[in-house]
Order: structure tokens, then C-alpha cells, then sequence
């Protein structure tokens, strides 16, 4: 895909509207992106999750941009504590998402500018705010990218993937400064396992229980609904490793028509280190087309969808 | 002139602070801004604050507005603004040179004028935007007071620490970069671009500030603030520098030091955006002080 600011999105830049959103947590400040008038109207509003709302190389400015021009109207603000908008955050969990600033731009949008059926999208913690939006507001959200998301309660790697190969090398031949870092990784993690084998939770065992109850909660959310979904992991990212007990247990247990509407996309690589701005500005490029097809095209079962290698896209070519 | 692009923009001022944003033209390109009214005071000065580049922009917003907000609160208007090429602005990043960012400053400061009614400028500058603001001061008769945060004294070293983050992101993962700085800096120079920490550093932009010093640049000898944002006790030495120049200019100059030093170039993921509350408490003492001065 081409970033350079074409003159239909230049034209959908001239016509965005600062809004505030009154939430719990105090005003959330974002930008409204209206749909071009000479395209035919898709009828959704794409919610694009981040930070604050233009957080890494302004990717969702573009994308509400480009969306616009093809006929979605968009919408991108502030969590509380970021950027313009008020509130105290004073820290970030990927298990916690943002479901409350989330569902303020939903029901926001719904009152000042009419918008009925919804797409979220967002990356790693932003995916988990999307997807936690379906389970009070499913009925209108069309569908949902979640790309790289946590999916466990604490940080760091899944059990079988505590002590590797690959990371013993790295330990023993990386730099001093790295060794250290390392170690005391190791110690947090030695606690965060401590307290898994110690929770319990009714007919999981230790694998299944490594999910964490919320990521369980707004899945289930997800199933219920009639929301189409995408989840797009990188291969290496220790995020898809999580996933895999996702991939084993949850989605393992679907119907057909269930799994149907779940997409899940493994790209090789990692997708999720921000020193790649390369590499997201695909995974951007590929959630806006996703998007764009999504609603465009009908649902069917037939559209069932897992794509293991996406080498194709991953490789850089253009949605 | 500029003019600001639409009124419907304006959904409503938020409730708390008056606030209202809007978009602006520059280089016929609609660029985002957000003006901060102050009410019931004389003074004659409104604030206009040039934000850092690139990645440093993502880090220092949320500290920008609450330093907007602070300044309205004691009676000092404000306005802040996205540069072209940044923020919620149009622009394309790969065309962005240093002389476009200046432009916008100038465009930011008329408009601050207009909303404000106020005749003089006090310029607030965040590292590489303390440049943009030396160039604006430069071309402009209006100005009141200069602050200055954490400034980026040379045009190179800033460029150079986006690279170095890149190399430090690398080695934090285990990993030994197989490529130095200088020559990160031939294939921008070659590809026109280079990834860095959640983003890019463009050939164009490079080209632009690589000979840029800040200190040949302010010719400046009013009221200024420099913020240090390092943790060192004390001014470093271009800082010092700095200093003296305006004081022998027959300026006034109050530093600060903060010791707490965010990671400017490397983004990180799990900590909300930098805030730091001794900064902003000390400009505003700065801020306060000058209007007693100056009254």
C-alpha cells in the first residue's frame, strides 16, 4: 500500500471535525472523519483504536483517512491519561483493556453523528479494547481486527516457551546489559508462574488456565455475537505463542458456523516489535483492506478462514 | 494570513478548561490546532508551543496540552498545533524539511494572535522544536519570552539518536546490530529513508537540520527558560553556553534541571505517555514571574 497522501484523503483531511467524547473518566478528545461524498456510503463507522490517536508513524490518521475516502466514516480519539484527553493513566496492562473510554466513542457516535453499525480495529492492547466492546454493544459492531493481542494475565512467555533453545543462546552470547535485563525477567516470571499454579479455575487445567479470564470472557462475547473477527499474529511474536492455547482450546471448540466468522491470520516473523515500523505499516495496510472487503463483501460460511502462512502479504505486498 | 478552516470543527469547547480545537491552513494543508483561552486578564502575551519531531512528538503531546491547559489557568492564553507531517495535520513525512516546520510556527503565531487579541509571543519550545521556535523568534518582532525544554542542540545529534534507539531496541532483544550509525546514515542518505523506533527518518528532513545549532540560531536576549531534561545535577555544558549568550545579550535566564529523563526516541509500550510534574510546575512559575516582571 502507498502512504503517500493521496488527494481524496487530503480532501477527507479538509473535512474532519475535532469532537469530545464525555466519558467516565473525564472528556476524551478525538477526530471525526466523514465519509467522501462522491463514493457511495458504506453505512459503518470504523473506530480506530490507539493510545492517543495518532501513536506510531500516525498510522490511524492514515487509515481513517483512506477509509474515509472509500466511504466509511471514522472516528480516532484519546484514551483517558493520553493526549488531549483527561484522566490519570498511570499504567498499561495488556489484560486491561480500555473497554469503558471504548464504549464512550461507540455511544458517542451513535448520538452526535447517527452512526448505527460499527468496525473496531486496534493493535496489541487496542485489539483487546475492540474486542471487549462486543460484549455490551455486539448487536451493531460489524466486525473486528485484533492484531497481536495478550491473551494472558501477566507478562512474559507461556509455560512452554519459559526456557528455549534460541533464548539460552541469546543469553549466553548477548551483551552484559542484556544478561541482567534477562535475569530479573526471569525472577517477575518465576512469581507470575507461582501464581497460576495457585489459581483455580473450574474444569481448566494448566494449559487453558494460562488464558486470562477476561480475554475468555469477551471471546465468548465474540461467539455469541454475529461479529466477524480477525486476529493477525506474527509467527515468532511470543504474543502467538499465547495464542496457540487460544487456537487449542477455544477456537478448537467452535461450530462451523462459529469458526466461520473468526479469521486468523499467522504471518511469518514477528509483527509486534515497534523498531519494525515496516512491518506495521502492513499489518495496517492489511487491517484496512480486511475492513474495506469485510464489508463489502457477504458472510458465508464458505468465507471460513485460517490462514497459517500469509506469506503473500507478509512478503509486502499491497492491500 | 492563516485562517482557521471551519467552524464546525468545533463540536464543543470542553467543559473544564474552554479549550476548543480546530483545523488551521499552512502551506495549503489543513493543520490541527487547539487554542486555550484565557479569561479575565490583561496581559498582554499568548503562548504558542512548537512540539518535538518524529517519535519524541508521540511522548511529549499529553505534557504539551497540560502545559496549554496549566498556562490558560493562570491567565496566559494558548495555542498548540500539528506541524504539517505530524500529529492529526496533513502533510506527507518524506517531503518534511525543517524550513516547512518554521513556516508553521509563523502561521501558528498569527493565529495565536487573532484568537487571543494579544500582541506578544511567548514561544515554548520541546526539544527539536526549541530550533523551529530560535528560527521563528529570529524572523519575527513579537516576541515576549522564549522556554525552552530539553532542547536538541545540534540538528545531527538529534538524527543520530534515532538511530542509535534503533541499535539500543536491538540489543535489548539479544541481538547485535550489523549495521554502525554512520552507516545507518549512508543508506538514508541512499534509500531516501530509514526505519526507527515506531517510524522513519527521512532523507529530506535529514538534509535539512543536519547542519542546523541551536545556539547560532537564537539570537535572542529577553526572558527565557531552559529546561533541562537530563540527569546530570547540573547545565550541560551547550546549555551553559546557551545561558551565557543570552545573558551577555543582557537577557534573563532561569534554568531548571529535571533528572528524570524519558526514553525520547524509544516508545515504549507498557507506560503511558511522559508527564512530568516539576516541569510544568516550574514553568508556570517562570510563566507567573514574567507577567510580575513585566507588569
Amino acid at each position: 500500500m502507498d502512504w503517500n497522501e493521496t488527494p481524496a484523503e487530503l480532501a477527507r483531511a479538509w473535512s474532519e471535525q475535532p469532537v469530545i467524547i464525555p466519558s467516565q473518566s473525564g472528556e476524551l478528545h478525538g477526530i471525526f472523519t466523514p465519509p467522501a461524498a462522491e463514493v457511495s456510503p458504506t453505512g459503518i463507522c470504523a473506530i480506530l483504536f490507539s493510545r492517543n490517536r495518532w501513536w506510531c508513524d500516525r498510522l490511524s490518521v492514515k487509515a481513517a483517512r483512506w477509509l474515509a475516502s472509500r466511504g466509511f466514516s471514522c472516528l480516532r480519539f484519546d484514551y483517558h491519561g493520553f493526549g488531549e484527553s483527561e484522566g490519570v493513566c498511570s499504567e498499561i496492562h495488556g489484560d486491561r483493556p480500555f473497554t469503558e473510554d471504548g464504549l464512550a466513542a461507540v455511544q458517542w457516535m451513535r448520538k452526535a453523528f447517527a452512526q448505527r453499525r460499527f468496525v473496531l480495529s486496534g493493535f496489541c492492547l487496542d485489539g483487546r479494547t475492540a474486542l471487549s466492546i462486543i460484549k455490551h454493544e455486539g448487536d451493531t459492531i460489524e466486525a473486528v481486527v485484533c492484531s497481536s493481542p495478550e491473551v494472558t494475565s501477566y507478562p512474559g512467555d507461556v509455560l512452554n516457551r519459559v526456557i528455549t533453545l534460541e533464548k539460552t543462546r541469546a543469553f549466553l552470547l548477548g551483551p552484559v546489559t542484556f544478561k541482567k535485563v534477562t535475569l530479573q525477567r526471569a525472577v517477575r516470571r518465576c512469581f507470575n508462574l507461582l501464581r497460576l499454579f495457585l489459581e483455580k479455575r473450574a474444569g481448566e487445567d494448566l494449559i487453558e488456565r494460562q488464558i486470562s479470564a477476561n480475554f475468555k470472557r469477551d471471546f465468548q462475547a465474540l461467539v455469541r455475537s454475529k461479529t466477524r473477527c480477525l486476529f493477525l499474529q506474527g509467527r515468532d511474536d511470543p504474543q502467538y505463542y499465547a495464542f496457540q492455547l487460544v487456537e487449542r482450546t477455544l477456537l478448537a471448540r467452535l461450530n462451523a458456523e462459529q469458526r466461520a466468522r473468526i479469521t486468523v491470520e499467522v504471518w511469518p516473523g514477528r509483527i509486534h516489535p515497534l523498531d519494525n515500523p515496516g512491518t506495521l505499516r502492513k499489518v495496517i495496510a492489511r487491517t484496512i483492506a480486511w475492513i474495506d472487503d469485510c464489508v463489502r463483501s457477504p458472510h458465508s460460511v464458505r468465507h471460513s478462514q485460517y490462514t497459517s502462512a500469509m506469506t503473500e502479504i507478509a512478503g509486502g505486498a499491497s492491500a | 494570513m492563516p485562517e482557521v478552516v471551519t467552524d464546525k470543527s468545533v463540536i464543543r469547547p470542553a467543559k473544564a478548561t474552554g479549550e476548543y480545537a480546530f483545523f488551521f491552513s499552512s502551506g495549503g494543508r489543513p493543520l490541527y490546532a487547539a487554542f486555550h483561552p484565557a479569561f479575565g486578564t490583561d496581559r498582554d502575551y499568548v503562548l504558542v508551543i512548537c512540539h518535538a519531531i518524529g517519535t519524541e512528538h508521540m511522548l511529549t503531546q499529553r505534557i504539551e496540552a497540560l502545559a496549554a491547559r496549566q498556562t490558560a489557568a493562570i491567565g496566559v492564553p494558548a495555542l498548540r498545533y500539528n506541524a504539517r507531517a505530524h500529529g492529526d495535520s496533513a502533510g506527507e513525512e518524506c517531503e518534511l524539511r525543517f524550513e516547512d516546520l518554521v513556516e508553521d510556527a509563523i502561521a501558528a503565531a498569527e493565529l495565536a494572535r487573532q484568537l487571543s487579541g494579544k500582541r506578544r509571543i511567548i514561544w515554548l519550545g520541546i526539544r527539536l522544536g526549541c530550533a523551529v521556535v530560535a528560527e521563528a523568534v529570529r524572523r519575527r518582532h513579537d516576541t515576549g519570552a522564549v522556554a525552552l525544554w530539553a532542547p536538541v542542540h545540534r540538528g545531527d545529534d538529534y538524527v543520530r539518536s534515532m538511530l542509535r534507539a534503533t541499535f539500543f531496541a536491538q540489543m535489548v532483544k539479544g541481538r547485535r546490530p550489523s549495521i554502525t550509525v554512520d552507516g545507518m546514515l549512508e543508506q538514508l542518505e541512499q534509500k531516501g529513508e530509514f526505519p526507527v523506533v515506531a517510524g522513519y527518518v527521512y532523507r529530506a528532513f535529514y538534509r535539512s537540520v543536519k547542519d542546523l545549532e541551536l545556539r547560532r540560531t537564537l539570537n535572542w536576549n529577553g526572558p527565557t527558560l531552559i529546561a533541562q531534561v537530563q540527569p546530570r545535577p547540573t547545565l550541560s555544558p551547550d546549555n551553559e553556553c546557551m545561558r551565557a549568550e543570552i545573558e551577555q545579550r543582557g537577557g534573563s535566564v532561569k534554568f531548571i534541571c529535571i533528572r528524570e529523563e524519558p526514553p525520547w526516541t524509544m516508545l515504549t509500550v507498557a507506560k503511558p505517555q511522559w508527564a512530568n510534574g516539576e516541569l510544568l510546575f516550574a514553568t508556570k512559575e517562570w510563566l507567573d514571574g514574567l507577567e510580575r516582571n513585566a507588569g
